[in-house]
C-alpha cells in the first residue's frame, strides 16, 4: 500500500491551543524523486518536514518512509528521528560550532559505531563529491555561507540515508551563490538518486530543482504537478497568483473590458475572474493579424533589463503586459494587446477554462 | 584639534562610567585593605587605632601564625567544597537538559519546584537536613557537610543551568537527533561543549557560595576544623577577641574565592554574556 519513497496520508497537525499548521495533507514521493513543497510563510512547510523527520508528532494521519509506517497516532506509533534514517539540512545549517568540518560530517558515522578508518574513508568520499576536501580542518565559523551549506549537505548525506530533507537550504545564500548552489544540489541528488523533499517559499528554487512541486497554503495542498504544469494549468487562483514572475494579472470578469475577448468561448458567471500572465499578453502599436485582441491605453512602462513591461488600461481593468520588443511605447499611447492565454476562474476560485489565442 | 560633538559625548560617558567603576572598586577594596592592615598590627595597636589607619610597622608574624593554624581547615574546606561545586553543577546541568528537552507540563512543574527550593532560606530546612545527615551516621564528618551542601545547592545549580541552557539554540539538538544521536550523546557531544561558559560560571558561583557557607558546617560539626568559616568564627573568643588574628584569618579565608574569581572571572562574565546575548562568546 505504501510506496517506496515517502508517503503521507491525511496528515493533520494542530499546535496547541488551535493553530492548524497542516490540514489533511496527503502526498507521495517516489523513490529517487526530488519533490519541492512550495508555499508562503506560515503555510506549514517546516512543520511537514519536521513531521517526516520525526521532530514533531502528527495530530492525525500516517507517515511512511520506504514503505514502513513511522508515525501513526491512531496506533500510538511514533519512531523517533534517531531511528528513521533521514538526512536533514536545516535552514541555518546547524553545524556544530565546537566541531571541525571533519567531525561534523563524521558525527553520524561515529554514532553508527563505524571504525576510524571507515569513517575517514567515507568522510573523504562525500567531501570529494561536494568539493569540500580542503575545508575539513576548519571550524564552521571559518566558512562562507555556500561552504557551510555544502558541509551541512555532506553531513546529511554521509550516512547514506533513505531520504533527504532540505528546509529552505538556499535562503541564507546571496543571489549569485544561490544559483550555483541550486544546480549543485540538483546534480548531487540526481547522481545519488536519493529521495528528496525540499521546502521553500521561493518559486525560483522550486522550478530550478523540483521534479514535481506541491503548492501549500494555510496547511492545505493547493496543487501538485510538474513545474510547467503549475505554470500553464494552475488549479486555482492561489497557485495562479503565487506562481509566475511577474505575477499573473487577475481581474473581475464582469465589466472588465476583457469580456469581449472571451465571449463565445466560455460562459462567465457571477463572481468569475480572469487571469492573464504578463508574459502571455503582448502589447504593440501595429495591429495584429488576428487572435485574442483588445485595445488599451498605456499608463506606465517599466524595464527589467532584458524585457519591458507596460501597465495598460483596458476598459476598467489595468493589466501588466509584455511590450513587443520591436515597439517602443510611451504613456498615453493607444496599443493593441494580443492574448496568448487567458484563464477563467469561477466564484470559488477554481480554474474552469483556459482560452488559447 | 577640537573634539567633535560625538567624541565629546563619548568621552563624557567614558568618564562617568570610569567614575562608577572607581566608586565600586573602592567599596570592594576598603574591607580587604582593612583586613590586611588589621592583620599587620599588634593586638594593642588593633584595639587602639581606627580600622583604616595604616599599621605602624609591617609585621607578618600574626599572618604566618594564623596561616599555620588555618592549614587544616583550609584543606578540609577545599576537599568538601570542590567536589560539591563540581557535582552540583553536573547534576544541575543534567536536570536542566531534561527540563529543556521535555518542555511540557511535567517539566514546567519540576522547574517551579526547583525555583521554590532555591528561594527557601536554608535555615528553614536545617533541622530535617541535620537529622538526615545524623541518621546516615555522617554527623561531624566532611562527607556529611558535603552531602548537606550538595542537597541545598543542587537546585540552585539546576536553576542557573536552565538559564544557560535556554541560550542554546534548539536546532543543534534536533540536528544531532536526526544524525542519530541518543539523549546522552546529544548531551555529551553537543550540549556540554556549548554550555562551557555556563558550566564554569555556575561552578565558580557554587564554589564561592559553599566556601562562604557558615550555618550548614556549624550545625553539622562539633569543632571548628571542618570548615574555614567556622575556624574564622573561632577567633571570636568568649573572654575577648584577638582582633588581629581574626583579621588575618578572615583575610586568608577569603583569599581562595577571591583568587578563583579573579583568575576565572572572564569565563564567568562570558557565561553571563552568552545568556544575555550581548557579546559573542
Ligand atoms: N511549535 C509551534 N507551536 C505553535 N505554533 C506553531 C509551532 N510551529 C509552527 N507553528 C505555526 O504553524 C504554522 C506553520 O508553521 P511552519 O513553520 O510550518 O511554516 P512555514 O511554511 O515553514 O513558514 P516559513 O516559510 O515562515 O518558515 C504557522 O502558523 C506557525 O505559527
Ligand atoms: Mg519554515
Amino acid at each position: 500500500m505504501a510506496g517506496k519513497g515517502i508517503r503521507v496520508e491525511n496528515l493533520t497537525k494542530v499546535f496547541q491551543p488551535n493553530v492548524v499548521a497542516l490540514d489533511n495533507v496527503s502526498l507521495d514521493v517516489e523513490k529517487g524523486e526530488f519533490l519541492v513543497v512550495l508555499g508562503p510563510s506560515g503555510s506549514g512547510k517546516t512543520t511537514l518536514l519536521r513531521i517526516i523527520a520525526g521532530l514533531e508528532r502528527p495530530t492525525r494521519g500516517v507517515v511512511y518512509i520506504d514503505g514502513e509506517a513511522v508515525a501513526d497516532p491512531s496506533k500510538k506509533l511514533y519512531i523517533p528521528p534517531q531511528k528513521r534514517d533521514v538526512g536533514m539540512v536545516f535552514q541555518n545549517w546547524a553545524l556544530y560550532p565546537n566541531m571541525r568540518v571533519f567531525d561534523n560530517i563524521a558525527f553520524p558515522l561515529e554514532i553508527k559505531g563505524l571504525s576510524k578508518s571507515e569513517i575517514r574513508r567515507r568522510v573523504k568520499e562525500v567531501a570529494e563529491v561536494l568539493g569540500i576536501q580542503e575545508l575539513l580542518d576548519r571550524y564552521p565559523r571559518q566558512l562562507s555561507g555556500g561552504q557551510q551549506q555544502r558541509v551541512a549537505l555532506a553531513r546529511a548525506l554521509v550516512k547514506n540515508p533513505k531520504v533527504l530533507l532540505l528546509d529552505e537550504p538556499f535562503s541564507n545564500l546571496d543571489a549569485r551563490v544561490r544559483v550555483t548552489a541550486r544546480t549543485f544540489v540538483k546534480k548531487v541528488q540526481r547522481s545519488l538518486g536519493i529521495t528528496t523533499v525540499l521546502v521553500t517559499h521561493d518559486q525560483a528554487d522550486a522550478f530550478a530543482v523540483g521534479d514535481r512541486i506541491v503548492v501549500l497554503n494555510q496547511g492545505r495542498i493547493q496543487q501538485v504537478g510538474a513545474p510547467r504544469e503549475l505554470y500553464d494549468e494552475p488549479a486555482n487562483l492561489f497557485t495562479a497568483s503565487f506562481i509566475g514572475d511577474p505575477p499573473m494579472n487577475i481581474v473581475e470578469a464582469h465589466a472588465s473590458g476583457l469580456e469581449a475577448i472571451v465571449s463565445g468561448k466560455a460562459s462567465i458567471g457571477e463572481g468569475y475572474r480572469i487571469g492573464v500572465r504578463p508574459d502571455e499578453a503582448i502589447a504593440s502599436k501595429t495591429p495584429p493579424p488576428g487572435g485574442l485582441v483588445a485595445t488599451g491605453v498605456v499608463d506606465l512602462v517599466e524595464s527589467t533589463g532584458s524585457r519591458e513591461y507596460a501597465i495598460v488600461n483596458i476598459g476598467r481593468a489595468s493589466l501588466n503586459v509584455l511590450v513587443d520588443p520591436s515597439s517602443s511605447l510611451s504613456p498615453g499611447e493607444r496599443v493593441y494587446i494580443v492574448f496568448r492565454k487567458v484563464h477563467i476562474f469561477n466564484e470559488k476560485g477554481e480554474r474552469i477554462a483556459t482560452i488559447v489565442g | 584639534m577640537a573634539l567633535g560633538r560625538v567624541e565629546l559625548e563619548f568621552s563624557a560617558r567614558v568618564i562617568a562610567a570610569s567614575a562608577v567603576v572607581v566608586v565600586f572598586g573602592l567599596v570592594w577594596v576598603i574591607p580587604i585593605y582593612g583586613l590586611l592592615s588589621g592583620s599587620l598590627k599588634s593586638l594593642a595597636e588593633v584595639q587602639g587605632t581606627p580600622v583604616l589607619s595604616p599599621p605602624s610597622e609591617l609585621n607578618f608574624e600574626t599572618i604566618a601564625r594564623v596561616a599555620r593554624e588555618l592549614t587544616g581547615p583550609l584543606k578540609n574546606t577545599f576537599i568538601t567544597v570542590l567536589p560539591v561545586a563540581a557535582l552540583a553543577t553536573w547534576l544541575g546541568s543534567l536536570a536542566a537538559y531534561s527540563i529543556y528537552r521535555r518542555m511540557d507540563r511535567v517539566s514546567d512543574s519540576i522547574m517551579v519546584a526547583i525555583a521554590i527550593a532555591t528561594y527557601i532560606p536554608y535555615h528553614a530546612i536545617l533541622v530535617p537536613l541535620i537529622n538526615l545527615v545524623k541518621s546516615l551516621g555522617l554527623y561531624d564528618t566532611l562527607p556529611g557537610i558535603a552531602l548537606a551542601l550538595l542537597t541545598y545547592y543542587t537546585p540552585m545549580a539546576a536553576l542557573l543551568m536552565v538559564i544557560f541552557m535556554s541560550a542554546i539554540p534548539r536546532f543543534y539538538i534536533e540536528a544531532a537527533m536526526v544524525d542519530g544521536a541518543g539523549d546522552l550523546r546529544v548531551f555529551r557531544r553537543v550540549v556540554l561543549p556549548l554550555l562551557g561558559p555556563g558550566l564554569t560560571s555556575t561552578m565558580i558561583f557554587l564554589f564561592i557560595m559553599t566556601w562562604n557557607n557558615f550555618y550548614i558546617p556549624l550545625l553539622l560539626s562539633r569543632g571548628y576544623e571542618t570548615h574555614i568559616t567556622l575556624k574564622i568564627f573561632s577567633y571570636v573568643g568568649q573572654s575577648g577577641t584577638l582582633y588581629n588574628e581574626m583579621f588575618a584569618a578572615s583575610l586568608l579565608g577569603s583569599l581562595p574565592p577571591l583568587i578563583v574569581f579573579l583568575s576565572l572571572g572572564r569565563y564567568f562574565i562570558r557565561g553571563l554574556q552568552a545568556y544575555g546575548g550581548g557579546v559573542k562568546a
